[in-house]
């Protein structure tokens, strides 16, 4: 569907003057908030009452176990009179940070939910100057954010040292790829469009069902509770990370009809001209993936830094249409184009193209500057009602929604264009994955039953579709085309029909038209344009069916204890029924200190592309699918501490600790051998995490974090290619009280190990270039990186209207580096080099 | 009842905290090998550690020859195996395949056994040089000295090597065989290196057949 087939044409327009005059162009239709929400339950009756403010309050500084018990209110009265109806967090000004839907599908205190719960808040998110969500989760312990998979193709956040781990939503909805289980969190979110992110880690499948593997990112944008009025947004910024970045966006929020229809809507626009990245050498050519033979890499040595950079732009419209406190609407409609100036192996796209200069001789000094193209856009929508009945007692949730991926490549290159034999139009290829979607329903329910249970239980069903997913591509390898042999000829080729073949005078290609052709494993048939270029299938077109139920129960077993157990039955049609247990225990030991225990499983489906690419693929490149593949599990046992302590006492206002270690196993891992994909091997993965935030009188804050991993593998040993250690830690001050912030966070991340191909162990070939074997290899240390940012904020300007902010990132311009994820040394040859420093500022300001 | 919910609880959590995974001590082990024939029919090759002074088994494979080689037998006139890929459409490959006793000729070939192909110049279409064998152990090799290469009846059960072909000495960084390289080398980080040179060689430099590079499963940086 096209930008302009999106509008929304709402029958409120004519009948809301202040939408008109917001102008804001809804992108699209609208998507839903999941998450069943019930009252905050408080482990002790005697637990201090949070204060409770009118949702016109600017929301104050959140502080964990302030609000530990805030008192049920119904929707009606967003004043916060306790009157025992369930608790709508929009409409209070309870602590935010210490407040989470995701943990356990109701909304609790992340004190007190069964996981390890970090939250992160619309305000946070501005004060430390994040610009995407991959940064917010770079300063959440256990986490890195930012990390490049296959040279910047994926911006992604690691959990715990694994990848593609994390289950990914939007409002509750599962946006995880299901090509590859994964999701760049890059620009595609605008942060200023997000209310809090929530973040678990450990697993989570019981109530979240796919992809809560290792941890789960709830990304729950903003609704017209956050904004009443429209916003403006622009600014712009320099760095050797973000070259001549601009940015610029409007959102709109506002009620109509006493509060039966509220809106917020927004559009976020984001530009910049890429990065500078200088790899540590030129890779030019090297192996393709198995089960193509490995080869010879070539290599030029000295640095070489990306210049020739095209703009990458992010366009997306974000809404929320509520109608009756009952029905929501909401959306996140995204397009994109991004470039990429290293290759996924890792070649630098700098060449030299041999051309024709004017006298008909080889111009050799032409210099080929090449770029990967992609869009890989969501775009998600959803329509939920949520009600309870019986008094209160009974909370019903339904979400319907949809969610459609893009991943096109095209360009895509694979190797620059050189001087090299056979390569001097270099190797460029188009991936596109076609109609990619997931439509799913969501059922969700909480009831309040004698005993201090309290049960939540519910089903969700969804299908996943794939088609149209091509490859385009360049025949370099002879293959057999039944239908265009020549039995007459009295070349063997020409007699069998085998193209490319060498004539005289250059190389014949199958003529342009469909065709047989016969690989291995069979015979296929292929698009086939002028100079051997072809189009095949990619993926085999296919759906993929799930559907389950899951029921929780809280019980509070003592005054100050709580018991939650929960189990879960997936089925699907491509894999088996998937049973998933929890069990959680929240002990109060004393006043604001809990001591939570919990294990948890959960599990990730099989990557599409794992299950359905062609085997019967045309390309150079024939990955075999496994239809066969189990979906892989986890099982964790987890420890948490958690305490506020010195509330009030002098210049603080509360210390807020946490302390945690889980162990981990991951089971029916699945690994690419010899270009096939099979279930293999356990990895046990400790992890002890801890965060500590003071927060001092004045609204100044001082905090930080750390993680220790420790993962191995039954089949490769170790985890090497992600760091044991990370820390993060930062302070805000406020320089002039209300006005004025200032603010500096670091974060740390320790050394790591990449398993690569070195250069300098090569053989000269023809002069620069240097050839490299695979028994040449080495393993690389990445070296710690420590990345620095600091920023000023001035807040409440112009009667409250105005916010201007500076941000400057990585001010120690640490030019680090990402290994890659699979400890692999063929294709990802050396480290992926990543950007430097950056400035960015913006104003905002309200009407 | 909920005098005891807090003991029951806390077991019932702690309980599966038991289950622990089997760590793998193994190793990558790369090689290139420049010549290796392809094995005849009923032999195979088995790699050989010799670790602590004894020699422990790395792994079995097979070279095989990627086209059908029966109009075009080697010169020593001894069959050789192969898989028998379209000549027209197969480059004339040797593959090295990964070998169990129980393998049945379908499987012996199977794309999914593969793990390499001995060095070739390629024709020109992709690249100079095609080759390269990757065989990833669960054996420890970190205080591996040597290697060498076995020929080794199919079916074989003996532990011990029966034909010792090519050896090879490892050290860590460093290519023991320092006179197959005019040039000295920095030393190269988390690997072990050597040269493969035919056991028969008793020259003082012998020329080497094939290179190998050993990776162990250490990870080597915390902070």
């Amino acid at each position: 569907m096209r930008a302009k087939d999106r509008v929304s044409h709402s029958p409120f327009l004519p009948a809301a003057p202040r939408l008109l005059a917001a102008a804001v162009p809804l992108l699209c239709l609208a998507a839903p908030a999941r998450a069943q929400m019930s009252e905050i339950a408080p482990l002790s009756d005697d637990a201090p009452a949070p204060e409770a403010a009118p949702a016109s309050t600017p929301p104050g500084p959140g502080a964990p176990g302030s609000a530990a018990t805030p008192p049920p209110a119904t929707p009606a009265e967003p004043s916060g009179q306790a009157k025992g109806g369930p608790v709508i967090l929009e409409e209070f000004n309870v602590d935010e940070r210490n407040v989470v839907l995701s943990a356990a599908r109701t909304r609790t205190t992340i004190q007190q939910a069964p996981g390890i719960i970090t939250v992160i808040t619309a305000e946070e998110i501005a004060q430390r100057g994040h610009r995407t969500v991959s940064e917010v989760l770079q300063m959440v312990p256990g986490f890195e954010g930012n990390r490049l998979d296959s040279n910047g193709w994926f911006d992604e956040a690691v959990v715990r040292g694994q990848p593609r781990t994390l289950l990914i939503l939007i409002n509750g909805v599962n946006v995880t790829d299901p090509l590859r289980n994964g999701l760049s969190l890059d620009h595609r979110i605008p942060v200023e469009a997000i209310k809090r992110i929530e973040v678990t880690s450990g697993p989570g499948g019981v109530l979240w069902g796919s992809n809560a593997l290792m941890g789960i990112v709830n990304i729950i944008l903003k609704d017209s509770q956050d904004l009443d009025g429209v916003e403006i947004l622009a600014g712009g910024g320099h760095g050797a990370s973000a070259r001549a970045a601009a940015k610029g966006a409007v959102a709109y929020g506002g009620e109509y009809f006493d509060g039966d229809l509220k809106l917020y809507t927004s559009v976020s626009y984001y530009s910049d001209a890429g990065a500078e990245l200088t790899a540590d050498s030129r890779k030019i050519v090297g192996a393709l993936p198995a089960p193509e033979p490995d080869t010879t890499s070539a290599f030029i040595l000295g640095k070489e830094t990306t210049d020739w950079n095209s703009r990458d732009w992010w366009l997306a419209s974000t809404g929320n249409l509520k109608l009756f406190d009952q029905l929501t609407l909401d959306w996140m409609v995204e397009f994109e184009r991004d470039h990429r100036q290293i290759a996924t192996g890792g070649a630098i796209l700098r060449g030299e193209r041999p051309t024709l200069g004017a006298d008909g001789k080889i111009d050799s000094t032409s210099v080929a500057e090449e770029e990967t193209a992609g869009n890989d856009a969501i775009q998600t929508v959803g329509l939920s009602w949520r009600r309870r009945f019986l008094d209160d007692k009974l909370g019903l949730s339904t979400k319907v929604y949809g969610v459609r991926f893009t991943l096109n490549e095209d360009p895509f290159w694979a190797f620059p264009p050189s001087s090299l034999p056979t390569l001097d139009e270099g190797v460029v290829i188009a991936l596109n994955a076609g109609q990619l979607y997931r439509f799913g329903l969501n059922v969700d329910a909480d009831l309040e039953l004698p005993f201090d249970n309290h049960l939540l239980f519910g089903a969700e069903g969804f299908r996943e579709s794939i088609a149209d997913a091509t490859r385009k591509d360049r025949l370099r390898n002879p293959r057999i085309f039944p239908d265009l042999a020549d039995p007459n000829s009295m070349d063997p080729a020409a007699a069998a029909g085998v193209y490319p073949r060498a004539v005289s005078g250059g190389t014949q290609c199958p003529p342009p038209g469909s065709h047989r052709v016969q690989v291995q494993g069979g015979e296929t048939s292929a698009d086939f344009g002028s100079g051997c270029v072809f189009t095949d299938e990619l993926l085999l077109d296919s759906t993929r069916a799930a559907g389950a139920v899951y029921v929780s129960d809280e019980w509070k077993a003592a005054r100050t204890l709580a018991l939650q157990p929960g189990f879960r039955v997936q089925f699907s049609d491509t894999y088996a029924p998937v049973g998933l247990f929890s069990g959680a225990l929240v002990w109060n030991v004393v006043a604001k200190m809990f001591v939570k225990l919990n294990y948890a499983e959960g599990f990730r489906p099989q990557e599409l592309q794992a299950t359905r690419i062609n085997a019967l693929a045309v390309s150079n490149v024939g990955f075999q699918p496994n239809a066969d593949l189990k979906v892989e599990r986890s099982r964790s046992t987890e420890a948490e501490v958690n305490a506020v302590i010195a509330e009030n006492v002098g210049v603080l206002e509360r210390i807020y600790l946490r302390g945690d270690y889980a162990y981990t196993v991951l089971s029916d891992l699945v690994r690419n051998v010899s270009g096939q994909f099979a279930n293999s091997g356990q990895r046990g993965i400790h992890a002890v995490e801890a965060l500590a935030r003071v927060e001092f009188t004045g609204d100044h804050e001082l905090w930080f974090g750390g993680a220790f991993n420790r993962a191995e593998d039954s089949i490769i040993g170790p985890i090497r290619n992600f760091p044991n250690v990370t820390f993060t830690g930062g302070v805000k001050i406020q320089a002039i009280a209300k006005y004025l912030e200032v603010m500096s966070a670091f974060t740390f991340i320790g050394p790591q190990e990449d398993l690569n191909r070195d250069p300098e162990a090569g053989r000269e070939y023809l002069g620069d270039y240097r050839l490299v074997d695979s028994a040449e290899v080495v393993v690389d240390k990445i070296d710690p990186a420590l990345l620095l940012r600091a920023g000023v904020r001035a807040t409440h300007l112009w009667a409250d209207r105005l916010t201007i902010s500076v941000f400057g990132y990585n001010l120690l311009d640490d030019r680090t580096s990402d290994p890659d994820f699979y400890f692999e040394d063929r294709v990802q040859s050396r480290p992926q080099p990543k950007g430097g420093w950056s400035l960015f500022g913006q104003a905002q300001v309200k009407f | 009842m909920k005098r005891h919910a807090k003991r029951l609880a806390l077991l019932a959590l702690l309980l599966p905290a038991g289950a622990c995974v089997h760590v793998s001590r193994g190793a990558i082990v790369q090689m290139n090998f420049q010549t290796l024939d392809s094995n005849v029919p009923g032999e195979h090759y088995e790699l050989y550690a010799t670790v602590n002074g004894g020699a422990v088994s790395v792994g079995h494979f097979k070279v095989l020859d990627a086209i059908d080689n029966t109009l075009a037998p080697p010169p020593d006139g001894r069959p050789r195996q192969h898989c028998g890929g379209d000549p027209l459409t197969t480059s004339n490959i040797q593959i090295v395949q990964l070998y169990d006793n129980d393998y049945d000729a379908e499987r012996q070939c199977d794309p999914g056994e593969r793990i390499g192909t001995v060095d070739k110049f390629a024709d020109g279409l992709r690249l100079i040089l095609a080759g390269g064998v990757r065989l990833d152990t669960d054996v420890d090799l970190a205080d591996a000295d040597g290697l060498f290469l076995s020929v080794e009846a199919d079916g074989d059960v003996d532990p011990r090597p029966a034909q010792r072909l090519l050896r090879a000495a490892v050290a860590r960084g460093t290519d023991p065989l320092t006179c197959a390289h005019p040039e000295a080398a920095p030393k190269r980080r988390g690997v072990l290196l050597g040269s493969f040179v035919p056991v028969s060689d008793a020259r003082e430099c012998p020329f080497p057949v094939g290179r190998v590079a050993i990776v162990p499963a250490e990870d080597e940086t915390v902070l």
